[in-house]
């Protein structure tokens, strides 16, 4: 379990991280999504003790990270694309940490295993692709077989098969009771592994709730309506809780009708229909939506700079 | 690929201080894997050793004649002195290993690799002082031995003139280059950690070590050998000598001064660590 309270990190004047507190529970796979530069790098990086808070607390299992007796064992994380040093086999690397952490050698192979790399275990890790890279950084992360595990953007640079992989890894060791805090910039990578969604939007925090109520309630769905009585229409539809746009002559924008509600009452008043879609909002779309006050906020600084 | 995630060494043991989980043998085994699975490490030791005995033998077999161990060999070389002519090599050797020791360090950081270490060692000062208690084995066991092979192979070619290590002070002097190599090695380390830039550490390195003694030289000559002495490089290298001059510090107090320095930086170097963002 990690929790997170009233953290605030400031590089210089620039501040990542603003007033955060979340909780992350074990047993489910929490997404981390913001768009890039909204502080889940930060957020991580302080939650493995490698940046102070400017402000604020974090506790891994009750303890702040440095007054863990082995931090390795009880939360491991991949932060970066790259953190082995390019001179060094995979297995060297993984071996100097073990033997840090007081991990038995036989978890180096079998992270190894795990991560797919024993047969380049022998080789010198500047010749890695990215994707290998990746995979060692999740073998390093599980090394201490720790209890939280912390991965940033796991999937960057890996092929499908990859991909899957990660899923898979991180649906597992949630079922094994593991807290597990996966970031992505991605709402569509999210929204198949995690069960949680934490959002961050300019370093805060913009939601902290199930995958499902997120998609249900961000994006919800609408029904594009195509007639040549559209202005009749819309007086027919307006009620509470109806959100009407009409972003172009003819066209009009559903939100809180069914389609077939909206087709019953065209019939009923007589208005001809040319279109009836109903429109899913895409997940992509879902997420603007809910960092889209933290974007607006983005815009009216850079006009009042302007200004 | 199947084998579960979960080991079967779920047990937390919580001893009263095992930094990390390793304690101090997991710091330091940990270490010395990060030591000798570089290249780097061996090539650079190898270089140094090398360096070491083919200038003893270069300066030893040239003392007769005009070359590089006569009269237009290097400053400071005492001619007259058999045991400093084997062992002219030190000073290339502990260029080197300077530059290893700043390697060893800032090529953690460039790579990143230094930031895992860290988040299993959070104190962090645990994985400074590891790093140079293994840089220092490694470093003083390999000059040690180079420094010995230098002083054997130059006193043979040497003929009648050689001196055997039973000599006064000779056996001191061979295992002083091997101090003074591993000990500027450290610098380097040390210098590492604070400036994490490997040119800058470098160029720090040489500066103190190689251009300020040079510069030092230009002061007046009532008070500049005063200051000079006191430089790192040349209170280090005292310990070279068999017979040190009036303006150097005696053998082993001269060494002591280096280490004074070897612990200021490092413990300038653990609050820096410490303090800053990894």
């Amino acid at each position: 379990m990690i929790e997170i309270r009233g953290l605030t990190k400031r590089y210089g004047d620039r501040t990542a991280v603003d007033d955060l507190t979340v909780t992350i529970r074990p047993g489910r796979v929490t997404g981390f999504l913001g768009p890039n530069g909204a502080g889940k790098s930060t957020t991580m990086r302080v939650v493995v003790g490698l940046d102070r808070p400017t402000a604020g607390t974090v506790r891994v299992d009750g303890r702040r990270y440095t007054d863990l007796p082995a931090p390795l064992r009880a939360v491991g994380a991949l932060l970066e694309a790259r953190s082995a040093h390019p001179g060094r086999s995979a297995r060297d690397h993984l071996r100097l940490l073990a033997a840090t952490a007081g991990v038995p050698r036989s978890r180096v192979d079998a992270v190894l295993d795990l991560a797919g790399l024993t047969a380049v275990a022998g080789r010198r890790v500047g010749g890695f692709s990215l994707g290998m890279g990746q995979r060692l950084g999740v073998a390093t992360a599980l090394l201490g077989d720790p209890a939280t595990v912390v991965l940033d953007e796991p999937v960057n640079g890996l092929d499908p098969d990859g991909v899957l992989w990660i899923r898979t890894l991180t649906r597992r060791l949630a079922a094994e009771g593991r807290t597990v805090l996966v970031s992505s910039h991605l709402m569509s990578e999210m929204a198949v592994t995690a069960d949680h969604l934490v959002v961050l939007g300019r370093g805060r925090l913009v939601v902290d709730a199930p995958t499902a109520d997120v998609l249900r309630q961000a994006g919800g769905s609408s029904v594009r309506v195509r007639s040549p009585q559209a202005v009749e229409l819309v007086d027919l539809l307006a009620g509470e809780g109806v959100v009407l746009d009409s972003p172009e002559r003819g066209l009009v924008e559903v939100r809180g009708l069914a389609a077939a509600e909206i087709g019953d009452r065209a019939a009923r008043a007589g208005i001809a229909l040319h279109e009836l879609t109903p429109v899913s909002a895409s997940l992509e779309e879902a997420f603007m939506d809910l960092t889209r006050d933290e974007r607006e906020y983005r815009t009216d600084a850079a006009q009042e700079v302007l200004a | 690929m199947s084998t579960g995630t979960l080991g079967p060494d779920r047990a937390r043991v919580t001893p009263a201080w095992r930094p990390a989980g390793g304690g101090v043998r997991g710091l330091l085994a940990g270490q010395w894997v990060a030591v000798r699975s570089l290249r780097t490490t061996w090539w650079v030791l190898g270089g140094a050793s090398a360096a070491m005995v083919l200038l003893g033998l270069l300066f030893t077999s040239t003392a007769e004649s005009g070359g590089p161990g006569g009269r237009g060999g290097p400053p400071g070389l005492d001619l007259a002195d058999p045991v400093a002519l084997s062992l002219g090599g030190h000073n290339l050797a502990a260029l080197v290993v300077g530059v290893l020791g700043v390697l060893l360090v800032t090529g953690e950081y460039t790579s990143g690799a230094v930031r895992v270490t860290f988040a299993a060692v959070p104190q962090r000062w645990p994985v400074l002082l590891a790093r140079a208690v293994v840089l220092a084995a490694v470093g003083l066991a390999t000059t040690a031995l180079a420094a010995l092979a230098a002083f054997l192979v130059g006193q043979a070619s040497l003929g009648d003139a050689g001196v055997s290590l039973t000599d006064d002070g000779a056996a001191r002097a061979v295992l002083g280059a091997g101090l003074y190599v591993t000990g500027i090695g450290l610098l380097g380390s040390a210098l590492g950690w604070l400036l994490r830039s490997t040119g800058g550490a470098i160029g720090t390195l040489f500066g103190i070590v190689f251009l300020l003694p040079v510069l030092g030289n230009l002061l007046p000559s009532s008070w500049g050998p005063d200051v000079v002495r006191w430089l790192p490089g040349q209170a280090g290298s005292s310990i070279v000598q068999r017979v040190t001059g009036p303006d150097e510090f005696a053998p082993w107090t001269g060494l002591a001064v280096l280490c004074g320095y070897l612990v200021v930086l490092f413990a300038a170097a653990v609050v820096t660590v410490r303090r800053r963002d990894a």
